[in-house]
């Protein structure tokens, strides 16, 4: 440390960008912290891992849907896999990750989604 | 650990020796004497008076590094007055570092180095916070060019002259924290804008007030 030396001009640079921060630097509103309220939905989410061939590829999609509402979903694209038999395996291993609820107590079924055959 | 306590020893009772008689008068057996052990213990331990100077030369910079550091703490006047209390307890601590200035300046080229390193960013954070209150609007702006720097350089000869000035006066029962600071507010004050008094008013004076009566 003895050898670290800070000249006069590097200082007082130093010291201006010290004095700008504090006209720069603002607190931050409490609406930039709505987001973790806004994702609180999630909390209470399946999630339904799917494999889609896709450009040669397979891709992991993961989709979280609301257990009570299951209409209320957001799908996410996680990653793409040359072989199908990885892109498995990977999926359920995202799925578990992904997932609030570890022991799987959160399902969605189909019937849940009140789709129309016809 | 027996012998880092004897050495934390022999350099407490050497800056106590030091502040009292001065560096240049004071013996490695006043040293020992000082402690109750031999000279030949002190010896082993540091082997003259060169290498407790040293010594006490790296507890100097530490902590004149250590100040330096209370920059932009707080985002108002009370980071200078908190920076302020902090060099006077440095003073009070080592005053022979203040006293022996010349003598330092002459014998010891370590602490006269390290000293100097320390000297042009102290008055460069003086400088700086006029631009930073001025931008804050309580200070006006520059009356002529190199007014602030001749305030920054004053206020570094206050801090470094307290204690020999009050010496030199015969003073030295009036080391007090409050006048200490008063004078080196002092030299701020007649720059300060309305916005700048109202501050000073709510948050130092207070404090001024509080060092004054504690005295």
């Amino acid at each position: 440390m003895d050898n670290c030396y800070l000249d006069n001009g590097a200082y007082n640079e130093l010291l201006n960008l010290m004095n700008n921060q504090h006209f720069t630097d603002h607190a931050g509103s409490a609406a930039d912290m709505d987001f973790l309220s806004d994702d609180w939905w999630l909390r209470d989410t399946a999630v339904i891992d799917n494999v889609v061939r896709r450009d040669g590829m397979w891709e992991i999609h993961l989709v979280f849907a609301h257990y009570k509402e299951p209409r209320k979903l957001i799908k996410r694209i996680i990653s793409r896999y040359p072989s199908k038999k990885k892109a498995e395996l990977n999926a359920w291993y995202m799925k578990r990750l992904a997932a609030k609820d570890q022991r799987g107590t959160l399902k969605v079924d189909l019937d849940d989604f009140s789709l129309c055959a016809s | 650990m027996a012998d880092l306590s004897t050495k934390q020893k022999i350099l407490n009772a050497s800056i106590r020796l030091f502040n009292e008689n001065g560096m240049a008068n004071v013996r490695l057996q006043q040293i020992a004497n000082d402690i109750g052990i031999s000279a030949g213990n002190l010896a082993y331990h540091f082997r003259n008076k060169e290498a407790i100077v040293e010594a006490i030369n790296e507890d100097l910079y530490q902590e004149t590094s250590q100040i330096l550091s209370y920059y932009r703490l707080f985002p108002n006047l009370m980071d200078f007055d908190n920076q302020l209390n902090q060099y006077f307890r440095f003073i009070q601590k080592y005053p022979f570092y203040f006293l022996d200035l010349l003598e330092i300046e002459r014998h010891y080229p370590e602490i006269r180095s390290k000293r100097q390193l320390h000297i042009e960013k102290m008055i460069s954070q003086v400088r700086k916070r006029f631009d930073f209150n001025r931008q804050r609007g309580l200070i006006v702006e520059e009356p002529r060019p190199g007014v602030y720097d001749d305030v920054a350089n004053a206020i570094w000869v206050l801090i470094t002259f307290w204690v020999p000035q009050n010496q030199v006066r015969g003073t030295e029962a009036t080391l007090k924290t409050c006048e200490f600071k008063e004078m080196i507010w002092n030299q701020m004050f007649p720059y300060f804008t309305e916005k700048g008094i109202a501050e000073f008013d709510q948050l130092i004076r207070p404090l001024l007030e509080r060092h004054s009566s504690d005295n």
